[in-house]
C-alpha cells in the first residue's frame, strides 16, 4: 500500500522533472515557474470540467481525457510565448532567468488568486475513475491513481520517443550536447529552443492535469512541488532521462515510506540529508554518461 | 565565393583581428598559417558566426553574411570543422552526420560519405564520444561534407592525429574538390600538408595578415620563418 502511494507521488514529481530536466538540460535555464506552469494545468481542467458540467453534462464522464489535452495545450502556448517574449534575451544571464522566471510564478500566483479563486478547488471524479480495485484482501488501490500511473508511463514513452526516434528529437539532443555546433552543422537552434521549451512546459501541464485526480488545487500549489521536482531532476543525473524517472520513482517511494514511519518534515529532511549524502559521492547525479567529451 | 572585406573581431575588449581582407574563389584552397594565438582560430569563429564582426564585410557567393545566425551561414553553403572537432558525444557517429543534414533533401545518410570514410560505416552505431582522435576528425569532416558545401572552412584538421589518418583526411579533401567546385579556408600549422593542398597562402601574425601569396610566389622559407617561435 506504501509503496503505492509512492507510486502516485511519483508519477506527478515524474512528469513535472521530465518537463523541467528537459528545459534546464537544454537550455540551462533554471525555470522557477514551472510549479505554476502545473498549476496551470490543473486550472486548464477545472476549467474544463466546469464547462462540462454547464453545457455538456452528458459527456461529462469523457472531459478528463480533454482537460489532460487541452493543460498540454494551454501550458506548451504559454510556455512558446515565454520563450520567445522573455527566456531568449536571457539566455547569457543564468542567475538573471532564474529572477525572471520566479518573477513570473509570482504573478501568476497572484492572477490565480484574483481570478480564479484564491481557495482550493476541485474537480469532479468521473464515473469510471470511482472505486477501486481489489487486488488481494485487505490491499484496493484506487482506479484514479491507477489511470495516472498508466498516464504518466504512456507520456514518459511518447516523450523518449520524441526524443529518440524523430528528427526534433535529433535536433534537441545535438542542441543540448553542443548549442554553438548545432548551428554550424546547420541546425536552426533558435526554433529548437521555442519547441523544446514549449514541450517541457506543456509536460508540466499534463503533471497538472493529473494532478487534480488526487488532491485539490489552489495559487500556491506548484509552488509544493518545484523545490521537490528540482532535487529529483539534479539527483537523477541533469543529462539522463532514464535517470529522471528513476530518481522521481526512489524519490517519491521514500517520500511515502518515511511519512508512514515519521512526521512528514522529519520525512522531507531525511530525504534531502539522502540526497546530499549521494551528490557528495556522485556529483553529476546517479546517472552520469560516461564518455569522453 | 567568399570575400572577406577588412574585418575586425574582438573578444570582449581586446583587439584580436585588425582588418584582414582576402578574396576566394570558387574551388580554390587558402591556408591560413601562423603560430598560436595569432587569431587564426578567433577569423574562423566569425566566419561560421560564433563571434560577431565589428566592422568589415564577409560576403558568401555575393550575399551579405554579416549578423547571420551560424545555421543560416550552413544553408547558404559554409560548412565548418572547428578546432578540437566538437563532435556530439551522445550522439551516434550516424546521428552526428544526420545533424549536418538540416539542408539538403536526401533523408538518410548518403553512401558516399561512408566510401570516403569507410571507418565511419563500421562505427555507425558507436556513440561519437567514444571514438578516437583520428575516428571524431573523420566523423567532423563527414558531418561538414553532407551539407554538401560550397565553401568548406577547416580548423586545424590534422592536430593531434596519426600521420596515416592525417594522409587519409588529405587524400579525401583533395578527391573531394576535384568532384565539384567547393572552396576550402584551411588553418594548419602543419606546413607539409598545407603545401599539398593550398592554391594560395595567408600568414598571420598578431591578428593581422603579415604574409600573403599563390602556390607560386609564396617561398617556403619565407613563410617558415613566420611560423618559427
Amino acid at each position: 500500500m506504501q509503496a503505492f502511494t509512492g507510486l502516485s507521488i511519483f508519477t506527478i514529481l515524474m512528469l513535472m522533472a521530465l518537463g523541467l530536466a528537459i528545459v534546464f538540460g537544454l537550455m540551462g535555464v533554471i525555470n522557477m515557474a514551472h510549479g505554476e506552469l502545473m498549476a496551470m494545468g490543473a486550472y486548464t481542467t477545472f476549467g474544463v470540467a466546469q464547462f462540462f458540467k454547464a453545457f455538456l453534462p452528458g459527456l461529462m464522464s469523457i472531459y478528463v481525457i480533454v482537460g489532460i489535452v487541452l493543460a498540454f495545450i494551454v501550458t506548451s502556448i504559454f510556455g512558446f510565448l515565454l520563450e520567445r517574449g522573455l527566456i531568449r534575451f536571457l539566455y547569457k544571464r543564468p542567475l538573471d532567468t532564474l529572477l525572471a522566471t520566479w518573477g513570473i510564478s509570482l504573478i501568476l500566483q497572484q492572477v490565480y488568486r484574483q481570478f480564479i479563486d484564491s481557495r482550493e478547488v476541485e474537480v469532479p471524479t468521473v464515473s469510471w475513475l470511482q472505486g477501486a480495485w481489489q487486488m488481494t484482501e485487505g490491499v484496493t488501490l484506487p482506479l484514479s491513481r491507477l489511470f495516472i500511473v498508466g498516464l504518466a508511463i504512456a507520456t514518459a514513452f511518447l516523450v523518449y520517443m520524441l526524443l529518440f526516434r524523430t528528427r526534433w528529437g535529433l535536433r534537441i539532443r545535438a542542441v543540448t550536447q553542443n548549442r554553438a555546433m548545432a548551428g554550424a552543422a546547420g541546425i536552426d537552434t533558435r526554433r529548437v529552443d521555442s519547441f523544446t521549451f514549449a514541450l517541457g512546459c506543456g509536460l508540466a501541464g499534463i503533471a497538472g492535469s493529473s494532478f487534480t485526480m488526487l488532491a485539490s488545487t489552489g495559487p500556491t500549489t506548484g509552488q509544493q512541488y518545484i523545490v521537490d521536482t528540482f532535487i529529483v531532476v539534479v539527483f537523477g543525473g541533469v543529462e539522463s532521462l532514464l535517470g529522471t524517472i528513476l530518481s522521481a520513482f526512489i524519490i517519491g517511494q521514500m517520500q511515502s515510506w518515511f511519512e508512514y514511519g515519521m512526521s512528514g518534515s522529519m520525512a522531507r529532511a531525511s530525504i534531502l540529508a539522502l540526497v546530499i549524502l549521494v551528490l557528495y559521492f556522485r556529483p553529476n547525479g546517479l546517472f552520469a554518461a560516461k564518455v569522453r567529451r | 565565393m567568399l570575400s572577406v572585406d577588412a574585418i575586425n573581431v574582438f573578444y570582449g575588449d581586446s583587439h584580436v583581428i585588425h582588418n584582414v581582407a582576402f578574396e576566394l574563389g570558387q574551388g580554390e584552397t587558402i591556408a591560413i598559417m601562423g603560430r598560436n594565438g595569432m587569431g587564426k582560430t578567433t577569423l574562423l569563429k566569425s566566419l561560421i558566426g560564433w563571434l560577431p564582426t565589428r566592422s568589415g564585410k564577409v560576403k558568401l557567393a555575393g550575399a551579405p553574411m554579416d549578423g547571420a545566425p551560424s545555421y543560416q551561414r550552413v544553408s547558404q553553403g559554409m560548412a565548418f570543422v572547428p578546432q578540437g572537432r566538437m563532435i556530439f558525444p551522445f550522439l551516434t557517429v550516424e546521428e552526428n552526420i544526420l545533424t549536418g543534414m538540416e539542408h539538403v533533401k536526401e533523408k538518410t545518410v548518403p553512401k558516399w560519405i561512408y566510401e570516403t570514410f569507410p571507418v565511419l560505416l563500421e562505427m555507425k552505431h558507436r556513440k561519437g564520444g567514444n571514438l578516437s582522435g583520428g575516428q571524431q576528425q573523420q566523423l567532423a569532416i563527414g558531418r561538414a561534407l553532407v551539407t554538401r558545401p560550397r565553401l568548406l572552412v577547416l580548423d586545424e584538421p590534422t592536430e593531434g592525429i596519426q600521420p596515416s589518418i592525417i594522409k587519409d583526411i588529405g587524400r579525401a579533401i583533395t578527391y573531394l574538390r576535384g568532384q565539384g567546385d567547393m572552396a576550402i579556408v584551411l588553418v594548419e600549422q602543419y606546413f607539409d600538408f598545407a603545401r599539398e593542398l593550398a592554391d594560395s597562402f595567408a600568414v598571420m601574425d598578431r591578428g593581422e595578415i603579415v604574409l600573403a601569396g599563390t602556390r607560386e610566389t609564396l617561398r617556403e622559407d619565407e613563410v617558415r620563418g613566420w611560423m618559427t617561435v
